[in-house]
């Protein structure tokens, strides 16, 4: 047959980690789980991948969820992410290529080599399993089985079919990967054929491989031919290896650590401009960066930056510059809290790392050919003073979401973005409808409205005044009250004591036409607005 | 498209720095909106008399207010002043004294709960 090589496939050899979509869930995050526990992840309703835990309380593979809950109560139900599953797949990967190159992902979990370089290097090829089980393993992965055999099929089926926890090594010798095969079962081969060759009356690879090639062609077609290669132990396929991605982040380490952000700042200069045209020799711009400072004992600040163009190498240190201003004390309190900043530094910094969090094709970001008018402008200039008065110098106004106008009116960094911006479209019922005060108080100004008694002014059960309002006492000086309307109740958020707010408003117009936003909470009095 | 840079200044400004303002607004061609004084102006705008309208003894809600607007300006040094709705009903910006508006009824105090 002509598809099908005469010769036996090349040696490979498989490193697999059993259970890769829960080990994954264990490792990624800020909050991992708990191998121990009772995991299981699902895709499309089904289980694809259970803990041990969850194996012994009777959970399966393709088993449904409730069926999955009803055996196991305590089941922790995670959903398949194939991001996540390849995300912690690749400190495992860059581990293997330290110790031998050229590596294929298979699929998060399962990869191959070419057994040959790693075998005469490591000497033998049991060898050679043993140092890759082990670069596994000082990650902190107690399970992983490696399996070498003719072909990238064989040695799979060697690492999952032929390993035990106890023994994770399965060498197939040559030329017996037909032998080694024959006793598997047919579902090894193609999950999608193997009812039909149960019907049959086939059971087993080797059962398979008898059949012979013709027979194979004659019933499926060019499936066949591959169902033939793989059940006889002749894999065709060859090992490719995937190219390792440019490492585009850039590490400044400092030894002994150093205090002033100054000396950072300018230690940061050269690294910046590389890291920035680095990207640029990829066609790339950076449109989000993440900051990491490690402090002296170990302490790590990290934040994530967006800039509203993309970032140079003079921005990329004006950042840094920030984030160690951001990291005196007494500082954390200036910080917005939209800003996404975690950990604070205590001691001398350390190491300095500045990686891409996001990118952008370059050709998006370049000036054109005309000039691109005033918005351009208008960037340019905040930029350079917000490179000068530091991150919050430069505000922009932005409606957030909320019944209170304090909470309505948001001021953003330049270049940062509003949190939620959907937020301010909602309905948000119970706020206040147009007109609206043009001046609104962040921080609400203690007032008393009084009545004709001078008695203060309260808002009972019933949301009522308990008097007519005549007078407002604001810094000792007293207006009269000429027209007035409420109490309009704001009640809100009454299933978290931490965030639930009662309170009443009221318009007042005082005898200088000047109208106000008054909200009684309590008893007390603040004025939240003014319209003038 | 026009640039308008709004200031506020804290304190009176330097005679200088009014100048290199003046001199890079011309070069943008942009305009300058400043609040409180400012030597030599192209036109100062000034509101008085307000008059908010809505509001009764305990009812309606604040509607529109009509002020009085009154323009100085280098070419017409005369003052000219006229009465606008700042905000109207709608939010925005009102002709003056129009006896022609459609007004709603005045809203009527709601009978209390006894």
């Amino acid at each position: 047959m002509g598809v099908v090589p005469a010769g036996t496939p090349p040696r490979s050899l498989v490193v697999w980690v059993p259970d890769w979509p829960i080990v994954a869930t264990t490792r990624d995050g800020d909050e991992p789980l708990d191998a121990a526990e009772p995991i299981a992840v699902f895709e499309k309703g089904a289980v694809v991948a259970c803990s041990a835990a969850a194996r012994a309380a009777g959970v399966r593979r393709r088993m449904r969820r409730r069926d999955a809950q009803a055996r196991c109560p305590q089941l922790t139900v995670v959903d398949a992410d194939a991001v996540r599953d390849h995300r912690a797949f690749a400190p495992l990967i860059a581990a293997i290529e330290e110790v031998a190159p050229n590596v294929q992902v298979m699929q998060p979990g399962l990869c191959a080599l070419r057994a040959r370089g790693p075998a005469r290097y490591f000497g033998g090829e049991a060898a050679a399993a043993t140092v890759l089980a082990g670069a596994i393993a000082a990650l902190g992965i107690d399970d992983v089985r490696v399996g070498i055999a003719d072909g990238t099929f064989t040695a799979e089926q060697a690492a999952r079919s032929g390993t035990r926890r106890e023994d994770p090594v399965r060498i197939v010798p040559a030329g017996t990967a037909a032998d080694f095969l024959a006793p598997l079962p047919v579902v090894v081969l193609d999950e999608e054929l193997a009812s039909l060759f149960g019907r049959l009356g086939v059971q087993t690879v080797g059962e398979v491989a008898a059949l012979g090639a013709d027979r194979l062609v004659e019933r499926f077609g060019t499936r066949g031919h591959w169902l033939y290669a793989l059940s006889s132990g002749r894999d065709p396929r060859p090992v490719t290896a995937r190219t390792p991605p440019p490492e585009l982040h850039r590490e400044v380490a400092f030894e002994p650590p150093v205090e002033t952000a100054d000396q950072i700042a300018f230690a940061l200069r050269v690294p910046a401009a590389e890291f920035v045209s680095r990207l640029g020799a990829q066609g790339l711009v950076c449109t989000e960066l993440r900051v990491v400072l490690t402090g002296d004992r170990g302490e790590r600040s990290e934040r994530v930056w967006l800039h509203p163009g993309a970032f140079d190498a003079a921005a990329v240190v004006d950042r840094v510059r920030w984030q160690l201003a951001e990291q005196g004390p007494g500082a954390a309190k200036s910080v917005a809290p939209s800003s996404r900043l975690a950990g604070q530094l205590r001691s001398a910094v350390a190491r300095v790392r500045i990686e891409p969090e996001a990118v952008d094709a370059a050709a998006h970001h370049t000036a054109r050919l005309f000039g691109s008018g005033p918005e351009e402008r208008v960037h340019r200039a905040l930029s350079r003073v917000q490179a000068m008065l530091g991150h919050q110098g430069v505000l922009t106004p932005a409606v957030g979401g909320g019944r209170w106008l304090g909470e309505r009116q948001r001021l953003v960094p330049w270049g940062d973005v509003a949190g939620d911006l959907q937020a301010g479209e909602r309905p948000w019922p119970g706020s206040l409808p147009d007109p609206l005060p043009s001046a609104v108080f962040a921080e609400p100004v203690p007032v008393a409205v009084l009545d004709d008694d001078g008695d203060m002014i309260a808002v009972d059960a019933r949301g009522e005044p308990t008097a007519a309002p005549t007078v407002i006492e604001l810094g000792g000086r007293r207006r009269g009250i000429r027209t007035w309307a409420g109490p309009w109740p704001v009640i809100e958020r009454e299933w978290d004591p931490a965030r639930a707010r009662r309170a009443h408003r009221f318009q007042m117009v005082d005898d200088a036409q000047g109208a106000w936003l008054l909200v009684c909470e309590e008893g007390v009095w603040q004025i939240e607005g003014r319209y003038d | 498209m026009l640039s308008v840079v709004a200031v506020r200044p804290p304190s009176r400004a330097k005679d200088s720095e009014v100048a290199r303002l003046a001199a890079r607004m011309r070069e943008r061609e942009a305009v300058l909106l400043v609040q409180g004084p400012w030597p030599q102006t192209e036109a100062m705008i000034d509101v008085s008399d307000p008059s908010w309208s809505g509001l009764g003894e305990g009812h309606g809600i604040l509607s529109g207010r009509e002020l009085t607007v009154t323009v100085t300006s280098r070419r017409a040094p005369v003052p000219r002043s006229r009465r606008l709705m700042l905000p109207d009903d709608r939010g925005r910006l009102g002709g003056g004294s129009q006896p022609a508006r459609t007004r709603l009824p005045e809203p009527l105090p709601m009978r209390r709960a006894v």
